[in-house]
């Protein structure tokens, strides 16, 4: 799903480049050419926008720190060695920005939720799974996405990262590792953790 | 299917369908002027702690201060070395007796119960006890051969003249 250096054009409005060189970008940005500083900003700034708002459930506090992540990068580029791929190391700024971000403004926790694709707007798929056999049948979507982000607040910054990278995202646990400078079986054990604290807090919901 | 298989496969859909979930129309279209914007504005002054953090390799850094630490101990005990070979060997136990000889709740440095400060020169034990006979002239004895006389059976009182 993520890759390194792919031949993936950068997303612009559904705009194709002919080809995407991770490392020629990488280097180009590193002489300061704003052109290519654009291009990896435009490759890159969904998914981590995607991470850090899972992160935070919050679209200003996402917003400020995707941008961060990315000035923090391209200020630092030349610390970058080239021993991951740049997006891994585009993650491990966004991520540490976000925790460090999460441990200082722990007590002020504000939800927002962000809009639903068109196609799920209508909620009929999201409520499909729901019960039907437990008190909380007439759930609305709102009510449903607001649960989650707050049964997803109530994990440890790490369960929290794990589960918004795995099921959320897709990233492999290899990837995840990295990102979290942690081997597999650690990232396989805190998603285990963080899916049964998960399925605790949901339970009223999710019970079959 | 199991009933927490299929509150687990729930689950997963549900957090799948966080992916739909999208920041207004156009968010992703500014997104990068703003970035590039502020990059050319100029960095704000790092502090210290990122400074430190960025010139300085974690792991050199804690190498470095478990080798002065280690340094310092070495030092710290070859001192403590040669203060015990420049003091003149004390009895055993002598330190210890010293040291219990002192009443409980006595103030430091004065007598007993009389608050008079007490000679701080540390007491050493006698020269002859260390080493019997040291500094003593052979001499001989001189006696008052009266002394040794036998006086019991006169049973007289002597007076002085």
């Amino acid at each position: 799903m993520l890759e390194s250096t792919s031949t993936v054009s950068p997303a612009k409005g559904g705009e194709t480049m002919p080809e995407w060189n991770e490392q020629e970008f990488v280097s180009r940005a590193r002489k300061g050419d704003m052109e290519a500083c654009d291009a990896l900003v435009r490759q890159y700034q969904e998914r981590i926008y995607a991470t850090v708002y899972h992160m935070t459930s919050n679209h200003e506090d996402a917003a400020d720190l995707a941008q961060e992540t990315f000035i923090k990068a391209f200020r630092k580029i030349d610390k970058f060695k080239g021993d991951s791929s740049f997006f891994t190391w585009l993650y491990r700024i966004a991520v540490n920005s976000t925790i460090n971000f999460i441990r200082s403004k722990r007590r002020r926790v504000i939800l927002s939720i962000n809009q639903m694709d068109e196609e799920w707007d209508r909620g009929e798929e999201l409520l499909g799974l729901v019960s039907k056999d437990t008190p909380r049948q007439n759930v609305d979507r709102h009510e449903l996405q607001g649960m989650l982000n707050a049964a997803m607040q109530k994990l440890s910054s790490n369960h929290r990262l794990v589960v918004t990278l795995h099921d959320v995202q897709g990233v492999p646990h290899e990837q995840i590792g990295e990102i979290m400078d942690c081997n597999t079986n650690t990232v396989r054990t805190r998603l285990h953790y963080a899916r049964k604290q998960l399925q605790a807090h949901l339970s009223d919901y999710l019970k079959p | 299917m199991e009933p927490d298989s299929k509150e687990f496969d729930k689950l997963q859909k549900l957090l799948a369908s966080k992916e739909k979930e999208k920041p207004e129309e156009g968010f992703f279209d500014q997104f990068s002027d703003q970035v590039l914007t502020r990059l050319e504005e100029p960095a704000p002054k790092p502090t210290l702690w990122e400074r430190l953090n960025d010139q300085v390799d974690p792991l050199r850094a804690a190498a470095a201060i478990f080798a002065a630490v280690i340094g310092v101990g070495v030092l710290f005990a070859l001192d403590e070395g040669s203060n015990m070979t420049g003091t003149e060997p004390e009895p055993l136990g002598q330190a210890d007796e010293e040291a219990s000889a002192e009443p409980l709740g006595q103030e430091q440095n004065t007598l007993a119960g009389s608050g008079l400060p007490l000679n701080k020169s540390k007491a050493k034990p006698p020269r002859i006890l260390m080493n019997p006979g040291t500094g003593l002239a052979p001499l001989p004895a001189k006696v008052d051969p009266s002394f040794y006389q036998d006086k019991s059976a006169s049973n007289t009182v002597h007076r002085p003249k």
